[in-house]
């Protein structure tokens, strides 16, 4: 935590006829990240004819499978984010490399599958249009297009098309012919639009002759059954006939397949090789070192082992590996979007996790509200969460943040912007903007002080003292200066106050005057960045404001005099409203939440790093 | 209800809506294009469209609470701060809606391209929207500070609290001018990510820069309603 994982620098050697081995274990325990020898060892053979011609036939097979996931029919996006994982696979060794072995012929008859779908499809759109142009055209010269479904000794089904407008005519020579011992139902064609109607009716046997007598008078066109199956084609029978689920479970397998077959690949390409044996170069986190000697020691490598701390000035190429406590963990997701912090610099996710949650909370300060989102999310961990480790981390992220906003609902006493009143714990951030104001300036200028604290700690560790000085600490005393003054001038009438607040900020002002002149143009950029925070009650009034409005509206509904009928109706339209508020709301309030963190917070400390720690690792499911 | 808090609700729910008309009708053209290509990508284009809608309702907020309550306002200088608070949420809406319209559709272009950039790309189309969040915090001090918001009791206006409110709202929406350049600069900063990952951190400082003259403003607006006693 606070600093991302310390790093051993591994070289290895071993027989050439272990390579193979060596990778593939390395792959399944995902500790090492492998470094190309060619850039400074170059009179090792790494690159190889076979290997080149491999990654690019492996690369080939899995732009088919995309093209092939891509032509299967879609989920909706809400069946995407709450969908459980399917069953999971474990795959042997041997059962991937037969995979692996099979591909072509796997994707050749995937395609040749969806090939066959998509022609049937094409060929059930073209009969469904031929055979309504059919029925459209005997319609205008009959009252009825007829064909008998089933026969039985006793009973007669008939189904057909009839002219809306014809229907009475219908329904009245059917009651003549059989006396009303006649079922009729009428239901509009989906295919031939609104002024068509589909027919179906069951009368006794004995009356069949006697009907269509009766019916061929006005005009009556015959239809097989061979004929008019095809009128409304249902697509998802011809994809359960094709196996949809299984081509798509089958090629998604296979991709993953070959994405470790190419993980191990782009490895191989990284290596150096002599006649006889084998060069590995990378890096490894400090505490799986155990691991990977272990390993070596286990499986019977013969191996020579060398590891070694970075050395002063590398730090800069060292791969970057955040390590952090499981409940903070997913905030990762955030502060690796600005990008990783540079070897031996601190990692501000404790922070971020602490002060992202606050703001959010603040912002979208609702007990319902929060409890809304809170579903949501969890929803979204069952589902997108179990598949992806992207949707594992938001919706985890998701999780804590709607604790947080049902957190400040209760100290603020917000539920559904008043429906149901709750005590004030703290104060209501709606009735006191003024106090809130001060309030967010206050959290904004501590966040600002800890983000200049910790690149003072960071100039510090990479012996930039002129830097932490300069601009760091100058920054904060400047900062510090101006509050103390402002103190004085609102709150603490010591004239004490006044001196040192002058003290601290004109000792601020001199060092960056000092160390480096133009920086003094950048407290305008200061200021900003503390009236920004502003923005903490602004989100927070509009989300209680859109809420209260809503109740405003509502209130009449749920009144006692529309009894049970009204306070439901109020229900659902305040429950529908509040979906709407969440959705649109807490967007808002994450988007401004990850700005002031990335330009407010991190604009005092962050440089990203350029290398990040990528393990050779491959997925076991 | 007097003609000073019609056009107030004019200004705010109008001006805010052209606003979001504009910055959705941007993105949702370019946002069809993509999930014509792209269907999968839907949701992501949807997040960008619907961001250009916020300004609108934030003017819709304002305007509520003017005919909720505005009717109890009796007072010219009340009506004339009145004016000032419809019209800074109004104006600063509508240079918002625009921004995000253009750095919103560069961002869908870019996801078009590489999705794995959408925070990065939601970052930088997100940053117009603090305009018009600025103009609704001038919007709800004035209201509050004429006793509209969260009291029972209306105060009556004094002539410079109306012209403090109108100033401070003409402030916040000049600044907010800032809103339109915020897109422009986002949507390069956008397109410069698909060149260039590791630009977004600088970049970012490029942008904001923008951005620090609407903070400027929103600063000598609270300053100024300070000034009167509104805060």
């Amino acid at each position: 935590m606070f600093k991302p994982a310390k790093m051993k620098k591994v070289k290895l050697q071993l027989p050439l006829e272990q390579e193979d081995k060596l990778l593939d274990d390395l792959s399944k325990l995902g500790i090492l990240q492998v470094k190309n020898v060619e850039e400074h060892i170059p009179d090792l053979n790494v690159l190889d004819a076979n290997i080149v011609e491999e990654k690019s036939n492996i690369e080939n097979l899995i732009r088919r499978c995309d093209a092939i996931l891509n032509r299967l029919p879609k989920e909706s996006i809400f069946t995407q984010l709450i969908r459980k994982s399917n069953e999971v696979f474990v795959l042997s060794k041997d059962q991937e490399y037969e995979l692996y072995t099979n591909a072509q012929s796997i994707l050749s008859e995937a395609e040749d599958k969806l090939n066959t779908l998509e022609k049937l499809k094409k060929s059930k759109i073209a009969t469904k249009e031929q055979v309504s142009s059919r029925i459209s055209s005997l319609l205008k010269d009959n009252l009825i297009v007829l064909r008998k479904v089933k026969e039985t000794n006793h009973m007669v089904v008939f189904e057909g098309w009839i002219k809306r407008k014809n229907v009475v005519k219908l329904k009245e020579i059917i009651s003549k012919t059989t006396e009303g011992k006649c079922i009729i139902s009428l239901e509009e064609s989906k295919v031939l639009g609104k002024d068509v109607l589909r027919v179906r009716f069951v009368t006794l046997t004995s009356n069949y002759v006697a009907l269509e007598g009766a019916l061929s008078r006005y005009g009556i066109a015959k239809f097989s059954v061979e004929e008019t199956k095809e009128e409304e084609p249902k697509l998802e029978s011809i994809e359960e006939a094709i196996d949809v689920n299984s081509i798509k479970q089958k090629v998604s397998l296979l991709k993953k397949v070959l994405l470790n077959r190419l993980e191990i690949v782009k490895a191989k390409e990284k290596l150096g090789r002599s006649r006889f044996f084998v060069y590995v170069e990378g890096w490894i986190k400090e505490k799986d070192v155990n691991k990977l000697t272990s390993l070596l020691k286990n499986e019977h490598y013969d191996y020579r082992l060398s590891l070694e701390d970075p050395k002063e000035g590398e730090e800069d190429h060292v791969p970057v590996a955040l390590e952090n406590p499981p409940l903070i963990r997913s905030f990762e997701a955030i502060t690796t979007m600005f990008g990783y912090p540079k070897y031996k610099q601190i990692d501000p996710t404790p922070f971020l996790a602490i002060t992202f949650s606050l703001f959010f909370g603040l912002m979208f300060a609702d007990v319902f509200d929060g409890l809304l989102l809170l579903a949501f999310s969890l929803l979204l961990y069952n589902g997108l969460g179990s598949r992806s480790q992207g949707g594992r981390k938001l919706s985890e992220i998701l999780i804590a943040i709607s604790f947080s906003s049902i957190f400040f609902g209760f100290l603020f006493g917000e539920f559904m912007g008043g429906v149901v009143k709750l005590p004030v714990v703290w104060f209501s951030s709606f009735e006191n903007p003024m106090y809130f104001l001060e309030i967010a300036i206050i959290i904004g200028i501590a966040q600002i002080s800890i983000g200049l604290v910790i690149g003072f700690i960071n100039e510090l560790i990479r012996h930039r003292i002129k830097n932490a000085i300069g601009e760091k600490l100058s920054w904060l005393l400047l900062l510090y200066g101006i509050i103390v003054i402002l103190l004085h001038f609102y709150y603490l009438q010591s004239n004490i106050y006044f001196y040192l607040g002058i003290i601290l900020a004109a000792s601020g002002v001199l060092l960056i005057f000092i160390t480096k002149p133009i920086n003094l143009i950048e407290i305008t950029r200061m200021i900003s960045n503390t009236v920004s925070y502003a923005r903490i009650v602004a989100i927070n009034m509009s989300h209680i404001g859109i809420s209260r409005a809503f109740a405003l509206l509502v209130a009449p509904l749920l009144s006692s005099e529309n009894g049970i009928i009204g306070f439901l109706l109020g229900g659902v339209f305040l429950l529908i409203a509040h979906i709407f508020i969440v959705f649109i709301e807490s967007f808002v309030a994450f988007a401004h939440s990850l700005r002031l963190h990335f330009v407010e917070f991190f604009s005092k400390f962050f440089e990203p790093s350029e290398n990040v720690f990528i393990p050779l690792s491959i997925s076991k499911r | 209800m007097d003609i000073f808090s019609l056009i107030s609700i004019l200004s705010a729910i109008g001006l805010s809506g052209v606003g979001s008309i504009l910055g959705i009708a941007m993105t949702a053209s370019v946002s069809t294009r993509l999930i014509a290509e792209k269907p999968e990508r839907f949701g992501m284009a949807l997040v960008f469209t619907v961001l250009a809608e916020t300004p609108v309702i934030y003017g819709l907020l304002v305007s509520l609470f003017i005919l909720m309550s505005g009717s109890n306002i009796n007072d010219f200088y009340s009506s004339l701060s009145l004016l000032g608070s419809g019209i800074s949420v109004g104006v600063t809406g509508l240079f918002s809606g625009l921004g995000i319209g253009i750095a919103g559709s560069a961002a869908v272009g870019a996801i078009s391209e590489r999705d794995d950039l959408f925070g990065k790309a939601l970052v930088f189309a997100v940053l117009p929207e603090s305009i018009v969040i600025y103009g609704l915090l001038v919007s709800i001090i004035i209201m509050r500070g004429i006793g509209l918001l969260g009291v029972n009791t209306l105060y009556t206006a004094s002539s410079s609290t109306a012209y403090a409110s109108l100033v401070s709202s003409a402030v916040v929406c000049v600044t907010g001018g800032s809103g339109y350049y915020l897109g422009k600069t986002g949507a390069k900063a956008i397109s410069s990510l698909l060149k260039d990952e590791d630009s977004f951190g600088k970049s970012i400082v490029f942008v904001v820069l923008i951005e620090g003259i609407a903070i400027y403003g929103l600063l000598v607006a609270i300053l100024l309603l300070k000034g009167v006693n509104m805060l």
